[in-house]
């Protein structure tokens, strides 16, 4: 095995789409999937990871690869988790968010929840709605009614627009 | 209206676990925003919000719409659903600026008493730690305490009591001070004021219950007088 001749060892992911990734282990087991995955032993070939796609995988290793190369130090981690999401729109994010909670990668999660709702902070309700695909079931009467009891918060709120 | 299919993202199976954790992360504005989404949305922000909440925040920023700029965002930073809001300024500001300030950012049917204290105690908005500022000591008298709270299931309403009452408590140190309530301003010299909190018994379901508890204490240090509960009545309703 590679751990004996002192090489790191190297996982094969592979994506939903049937794209493979190399990724070194000791980056790979920051996700709790994989990582008890490798402890039980079914880590040997290629490890199927059915709710990602080749795309967001590759973003997701690319985190773990900047990560881990990155010493025990908080701040450090902070600044390149911040540097890392900066350029990511609110599609990647949100599969990000998805792939991250999959995987059980609480570092991850919780950054691009982070950001997720500092994206989300000044939007219109409408824009939430888009992009969260949510279709509104408020009767007019209800919503006029929650409308009321919140109408403090429209302040400073743009108004309808996409971005 | 409705835009392209391939530009709107489905993820409404973001999940039960996912969702909350976002909303949960939101400033109060926003997260108010987030609960006339959808009817399930505003569950889980009923949910987030199933128990009672204070924040409080203390600038010492001279220029007073600053100071309560800087102590609205701080306490509005989480998801919060003011029912009410305390402020202490110092002797140095004007009570009706900053009600006017304050009211400005808060909805303005809660009640709102400011007034002017001999000194702050709380968290610094600039560096997260504990500040005590007593005027009579310094020379600096700008800052501000804010304090916002939240009850669920509760409705608070605010009342103004009057010597001949015979039921003021207190040690008279902020003799001076407004209020703010159901678009009603008062400036008050002699009375005193008070919050009332009663059950809302149009709550939503789901949204949690508020105890309240009675309890005496001399606090650590003693500063002043001491006062004793002359009745402590419980009615219905």
């Amino acid at each position: 095995m590679a751990a004996e001749t002192g090489t790191p060892t190297t996982l094969t992911l592979k994506s939903n789409d049937d794209e493979l990734f190399s990724v070194a282990e000791s980056a790979a087991i920051l996700s709790v999937t994989i990582r008890n995955m490798v402890e039980d032993g079914c880590a040997g070939g290629v490890i199927p990871l059915d709710n990602v796609d080749g795309k967001t995988l590759a973003s997701v290793i690319t985190y773990m690869n900047g990560i881990s190369a990155i010493p025990a130090d908080e701040e450090k981690k902070k600044s390149y988790r911040d540097k890392f999401l900066s350029d990511k729109d609110f599609e990647t994010l949100a599969d990000m968010v998805l792939a991250a909670n999959y995987l059980n990668m609480s570092c991850l999660m919780d950054a691009v929840s982070a950001k997720i709702a500092q994206v989300m902070e000044k939007k219109s309700v409408g824009w939430v709605r888009r992009k969260f695909g949510i279709e509104n079931d408020y009767t007019p009467e209800e919503e006029a009614a929650v409308k009321e009891e919140h109408k403090w918060t429209f302040e400073g709120v743009e108004t309808d627009d996409d971005n | 209206m409705e835009e392209s299919v391939g530009e709107t993202l489905i993820i409404g199976d973001l999940g039960d676990d996912i969702i909350p954790e976002i909303l949960s992360l939101l400033p109060a504005k926003s997260f108010a925003s987030a609960a006339l989404v959808c009817r399930k949305w505003n569950v889980i922000c009923n949910c987030i919000l199933s128990s009672p909440k204070l924040y409080s925040a203390v600038s010492l920023n001279p220029s007073l719409e600053e100071a309560v700029n800087e102590v609205v965002d701080k306490v509005l930073s989480e998801p919060i659903r003011p029912h009410f809001a305390l402020a202490s300024i110092g002797p140095s500001f004007v009570l009706q600026e900053a009600l006017v300030l304050i009211e400005r950012n808060l909805c303005s049917k809660i009640p709102i008493i400011v007034s002017v204290a001999e000194g702050v105690i709380g968290k610094d908005v600039l560096t997260d730690k504990f500040v005590e500022v007593q005027w009579t000591e310094h020379t600096v008298t700008c800052g501000i305490i804010l304090t916002v709270g939240f009850l669920p299931g509760v409705t608070v309403h605010l009342y103004l009591v009057f010597p001949e009452d015979g039921f003021i408590v207190g040690d008279g140190g902020s003799s001076n001070f407004i209020v703010r309530y159901q678009n009603t301003t008062t400036l008050a010299g002699l009375a005193g004021v008070s919050l009332l909190f009663t059950r809302d018994i149009n709550k939503p379901s789901g949204v949690g219950e508020t105890e309240f508890h009675v309890m005496f204490s001399t606090g650590v240090s003693l500063v002043g007088p001491t006062y004793e509960a002359n009745i402590i009545r419980d009615e219905e309703s």
